[in-house]
């Protein structure tokens, strides 16, 4: 089971990109501004995977 | 060959809409076929099915009932009336995952400890009250009724657009629905996830497809799009735009934060993962359920596409206008491809709509029947939820016809007043006793009714999402009501 301090960490882990965000918008490059926002949303995907991962393990080592 | 010659014999509208009327008739055999074959007339068959669903089964089933009309035609919708607003949308489902993988699991393992079908029978035990319960309840079914509504809506737009007007929506939505309606009332959760399975198998591969191919039909590739885009000038009056503002930021940070603390706690949600066979099932679908999440890319490339459409003179609709951005993806499809793959890909979408109408339908009369009419026999609980499931089906099929709203709107406003349930479950299961059944009841209360009056009035105050300012109110009660409690104690 992923403890509760990896969870919260993954979560905030989650929201990082969003304080890159108006630097992103300030370039003022459109492209670049939808490219970063489908980036997060993978980004957030993967962090998923990550506490299924780590989920697997630790009760692999109980096991 | 084959299909080239029946294009030529048949018009184009029979054709579609014979496809998309015989997978619904393939899809409804098959779920009755199921119904007789697992259901022994116990309750936890029509409620949790069982607690039986296997791996790929709860996936389908669970994508089909969280992926509905609003993914098909609302979030193209959203992307064609209002272009960069729509990542708030996307993003927020996918963080959901994140928070779901955390607090999933343990409320399934709670619910097959206690014995609880619904998501009021959880706030029963944590508050010891039928009273939060039966609040829990009544609000929780009233909250899903724009949500049903929003999928009779899309059934009509998507009947509409694929029949060329064949079909007059209202006499289409009526027959929909009413096979629908009927079918929960008989299956329960057995025949809702037969159905949903096969519904999530279609309207997978029809949202990929429709949102990864058109671009490079209609433009060349997805560069190209972008530029046609980006060379658009939309009307007066439009909201669309491409590049961020700072309004899509205040509303973006808002709806990140808020509403991924509902996404679990829709009643349909919950009751379908309290099916799962096991946990470790729960667990491995947060992670697949996921995938249905990235669909949401491709929907939105649909939304690009119609506008890009639109801005090439290929298609002359205003499609920054609510009705017709909603039916983006029908639009879509009829532009670029022909009758056969309208069909299939219309089946697709309506799959989406019935499917989550039936979960949600199915939940709403488990819930009243359950948690409000409390019923004293496991056949007169049945009796209940089916006379319920119909009450709900009529009242959601009139609100469609003559109160129609935008498809996004009707499923955001949903979140907002469900998500009022979050501080009271977290706060309850994390310290038992902290808070009494009143101070709940009073503090959920306040957060709904906020939402209700932020929306009546304001719309949206600064472009925050509603359920935000519902969320502070709904805080600030429980704050104020633990320090009077303190003060008392003293």
């Amino acid at each position: 089971m992923v403890s509760f301090k990896k969870q919260l960490l993954l979560l905030l882990l989650a929201y990082i990109p969003g304080i890159f965000l108006p630097l992103v918008m300030s370039l003022g490059e459109t492209l670049v501004s939808w490219f970063f926002m489908g980036a997060w949303v993978l980004y957030v995907f993967i962090l998923l995977i990550v506490a299924y991962i780590i989920d697997r393990r630790g009760s692999s080592r109980v096991d | 060959m084959i299909v080239e010659v029946v294009l030529e014999l048949i018009e184009p509208e029979v054709l579609a809409l014979a496809i998309i009327f015989g997978w619904l008739a393939l899809t409804f055999g098959y779920g009755y076929i199921a119904t007789k074959k697992k259901m022994k007339g116990k309750a936890t068959e029509w409620f949790v099915a069982g607690r039986k669903l296997g791996l790929l089964v709860l996936w389908l089933s669970l994508g089909a009932n969280i992926y509905s009309s609003y993914t098909f035609l609302g979030l193209p919708g959203l992307a064609a009336r209002e272009g960069f607003s729509v990542w708030a949308i996307t993003l927020y489902g996918m963080i959901s995952y994140l928070i779901g993988y955390w607090l999933i699991p343990r409320l399934w393992r709670d619910a097959k400890k206690h014995g609880w079908l619904t998501l009021a029978d959880a706030f029963r035990d944590l508050y010891n009250s039928r009273f939060v319960a039966g609040f829990v309840a009544l609000t929780g079914a009233l909250w899903s009724i724009p949500y049903v509504q929003l999928q009779i809506q899309g059934m009509g737009y998507i009947i509409e657009v694929s029949g060329y007007g064949y079909i007059e929506p209202l006499t289409a939505k009526l027959i929909a629905f009413s096979l629908l309606a009927v079918f929960v009332v008989i299956g329960g959760l057995v025949s809702v996830t037969s159905i949903n399975a096969l519904q999530g198998a279609i309207m997978l591969i029809a949202i990929w497809f429709i949102g990864i191919v058109s671009p490079i039909i209609a433009f060349g590739g997805y560069d190209k799009l972008f530029s046609t885009l980006m060379s658009y000038s939309p009307p007066a009056g439009a909201k669309f735009h491409l590049t961020p503002t700072v309004n899509d930021l205040y509303f973006l940070y808002s709806i990140i934060f808020v509403a991924p603390l509902a996404f679990w706690l829709w009643p349909n949600r919950v009751q379908n993962i309290f099916g799962a066979r096991s946990e470790d099932t729960v667990k491995r679908n947060m992670v697949l359920v996921g995938i249905y999440q990235l669909s949401q890319i491709p929907a939105i490339l649909v939304g690009l596409t119609a506008v890009g459409l639109v801005a090439t003179g290929v298609l002359n609709v205003p499609i920054h206008v609510k009705e017709y951005a909603d039916q983006s993806f029908m639009l879509v499809a009829r532009t670029l491809y022909n009758p056969v793959v309208v069909g299939l890909v219309g089946a697709g979408a309506l799959a989406a709509s019935i499917s989550t109408a039936a979960a949600i339908l199915h939940v709403t009369g488990a819930l009243f029947a359950r948690n409000i009419f409390v019923a004293e026999d496991e056949k007169k609980l049945l009796l209940y939820a089916r006379v319920f499931t119909g009450i709900i089906a009529i009242i959601s099929l009139f609100l469609a016809i003559y109160y129609p709203g935008a498809l996004i709107y009707l499923l955001l406003v949903g979140y907002a007043g469900i998500v009022q349930f979050f501080p009271e479950y977290i706060i309850a299961l994390k310290k038992p006793g902290l808070i009494d059944k009143y101070t709940a009841v009073i503090a959920m209360s306040a957060g709904m009714i906020t939402v209700g009056y932020v929306k009546a009035v304001y719309g949206r105050i600064w472009n925050i999402y509603e359920g935000l300012w519902g969320l502070m109110v709904n805080l600030a009660v429980l704050t104020i009501a633990l320090l009077i409690k303190k003060y008392l104690k003293r």
